[in-house]
């Protein structure tokens, strides 16, 4: 019987050193911020929108408090992700890999988008499910695999049980009651605050002068015989431009959904391997927001997918690499037999595109203190 | 599955044609303990199947007519994931029993052979925990997961000595299993929660995928 009363004192053994409790303790990790506020007055530069000079509703207290919520990693499940972990300042507040790392090493089902001049946005995510920022903020945080908080009871719970959020409450709402409506809101003013428009060509624009010849070759191109301005209007080169007069008649988007929305499909594949908008529309499969261009040198990897790597890739594709797919947007279409156009670009002339887009960053918005980590020490 | 079954059914037949050979002088004794030499041989007969479907130890107590025989298989690991730059340490333990009750008729002995058959009972138990320790919390996710089974078992026995035996053995399984996927809070415990459970239940085979070296006593 030796060798049996050996393995049963083994078995026991195994099962005393896994059931050892190790002791826990707690250590909260504050932010660091700046004894009087930082002001989140926007600044505008020399940006022509139509919400300068409104009120976008932010308070320096609660775009404070939506900074701290921003960055702060108890908003996840595990204590692992902020918002700030997938929208990193340095590269325009996107991330540098195809698909983000969620809670549990999970990836995110599409690239982040970068974060800029968001403030008056109606459609956003890659498939503008949210329609407004308040109701974009806390998606992320409840989503399953990004921040998994999907109670938000606990989530109010979690907050209340940091110290440092007390006294940030009752500065932006007068009273430290903490709900997650008021959490939204608080995100809502940050992220709002978070306008860049102090590139190359923002200031060029006010001066009134000219680029670089090569950047400004570019931009002629942008706006000419690229017909990049197609989708890149407007302040922050998202908006339809130049179709208005035949939107009825011919919608740029297929119709659906409705005419001349900020979203496309630029042929990406000829057989969809992600819907898009197609969730909302079936006439909207393989549709995606059109992107701000802001920043955009500093935000690869692009498309949802972040299938491209560089800009060069990116054009390249809009040169000769469109597809025809079932729902490619009237733009990419020739119009006398409906093919996938080909832009037949030469290569200065795609280097003159991609130095005119290096113009459109905002080294000042990536250096914003008001927007920086106060976790970081 | 019919690759499987093919094996075992050749092995089966190889070793009962063999053991028919032999002649009938038997000595034995009553209990025997068996380790399993199978983790590279399991390699070689399922390479695209890493999971140890069978006990590491066994231990049986044989009379002259039936036997019973107990197998099970503990399994310990603990992984430590330290993430730089912040305060989060990340670890992953992993604790689980499998085992096995077989009662089986001997069918055929021989001096150097036995061939058994009969019912094998299976089960398992597993946890995994993947600690999070950012300081604010700890946090555990647990991935607890249960089987039990029942089926026919056929069991071969070949002795190089009176003591010592080589042998192997193949079932056919039917198991239910069940599967849960809890977060546990150490400073939340009020949102403690399961947050998935799966139950299935399958017919496997298992082939001869391991050799037990026994010493009888």
């Amino acid at each position: 019987m030796k060798p049996f009363q050996t393995l049963l004192s083994l078995c026991l053994l195994i099962i005393l050193i896994s059931c050892q409790k190790e002791s826990f303790q707690t250590k909260i990790e504050y932010p660091v911020l700046p004894e009087t506020s930082y002001s989140y007055k926007p600044n505008w530069g020399g940006m022509h929108s139509h919400m300068v000079g409104q009120d976008l509703g932010i308070t320096d207290a609660g775009a404070t408090l939506g900074r701290v919520l921003f960055y702060d990693k108890i908003l996840s499940i595990n204590n692992t992700v902020s918002c700030g972990s997938c929208h990193l300042q340095s590269i325009g507040f996107s991330d540098q890999v195809r698909l983000s790392d969620g809670i549990d090493n999970q990836k995110t089902d599409r690239n982040a988008p970068p974060i800029s001049n968001l403030y008056d946005d109606n459609l956003l995510f890659w498939d503008g499910r949210a329609t407004s920022l308040d109701d974009l903020v806390l998606q992320p945080v409840r989503n399953h695999k990004e921040m998994g908080m999907e109670n938000m009871d606990f989530l109010v719970a979690k907050i209340k049980a940091a110290p440092y959020y007390e006294e940030l409450f009752s500065k932006a709402y007068s009273s430290n009651e903490v709900t997650s409506d008021r959490v939204a809101d608080a995100m809502t003013q940050f992220v709002k605050s978070m306008i860049g428009c102090d590139s190359e060509m923002d200031r060029q624009q006010i001066a009134g002068q000219s680029l670089s010849p090569q950047a400004e070759a570019g931009r002629n191109i942008f706006f000419g015989k690229g017909n990049c301005y197609n989708c890149h209007s407007g302040p922050d080169f998202n908006d339809r431009g130049g179709f208005f007069f035949f939107d009825p008649i011919i919608p740029p988007n297929g119709g659906g959904f409705g005419w001349a929305q900020d979203i496309a499909d630029i042929g990406l594949d000829k057989e969809y391997t992600d819907v898009g908008m197609g969730v909302f529309d079936a006439a909207l499969v393989g549709v995606f927001k059109i992107p701000s261009l802001r920043n955009v040198a500093l935000t690869a990897p692009y498309m949802h997918d972040g299938r491209f790597a560089t800009l060069e890739d990116v054009i390249n594709h809009y040169d000769s690499g469109i597809n025809k797919s079932p729902n490619l947007d009237n733009v990419f279409r020739s119009w006398d037999t409906g093919d996938a156009i080909r832009l037949g670009l030469a290569e200065e002339e795609k280097s003159a595109i991609v130095a005119f887009l290096h113009t459109l960053t905002d080294e000042n918005y990536m250096n914003d203190l008001r927007f920086s980590d106060p976790f970081i020490r | 599955m019919v690759r499987r079954i093919l094996y075992t059914a050749l092995f089966t037949t190889l070793l009962a044609f063999n053991a028919w050979s032999q002649s009938n002088d038997t000595t034995y004794y009553h209990w025997n303990l068996g380790i399993s030499a199978g983790d590279i041989l399991h390699e070689l007969f399922n390479g695209e199947n890493l999971n140890k479907s069978y006990p590491a130890f066994v231990l049986e107590y044989s009379g002259q007519q039936y036997s019973v025989q107990a197998g099970f298989r503990p399994d310990f690991n603990k992984t430590n994931t330290a993430h730089d730059g912040f305060l989060d340490s990340e670890v992953t333990d992993v604790l689980s029993f499998s085992g096995n009750l077989a009662i089986t008729r001997h069918i055929f002995n021989s001096k150097n052979w036995l061939i058994k058959a009969g019912v094998q009972f299976t089960g398992g138990w597993s946890k995994e925990d993947i600690t999070e320790d950012s300081g604010f919390d700890r946090v555990i996710t647990r991935r607890l997961q249960w089987n039990a089974g029942v089926g026919p078992v056929i069991d071969f026995r070949y002795f190089v000595h009176p003591r010592i035996s080589l042998g192997t053995e193949a079932s056919l399984i039917y198991s239910v299993s069940r599967s849960e996927l809890q977060q546990i809070f150490t400073n939340f415990p009020d949102f403690n929660n399961t947050k998935d459970t799966v139950e299935g239940d399958s017919l496997e085979v298992i082939e001869p995928a391991t050799i037990y070296l026994r010493f009888h006593f």
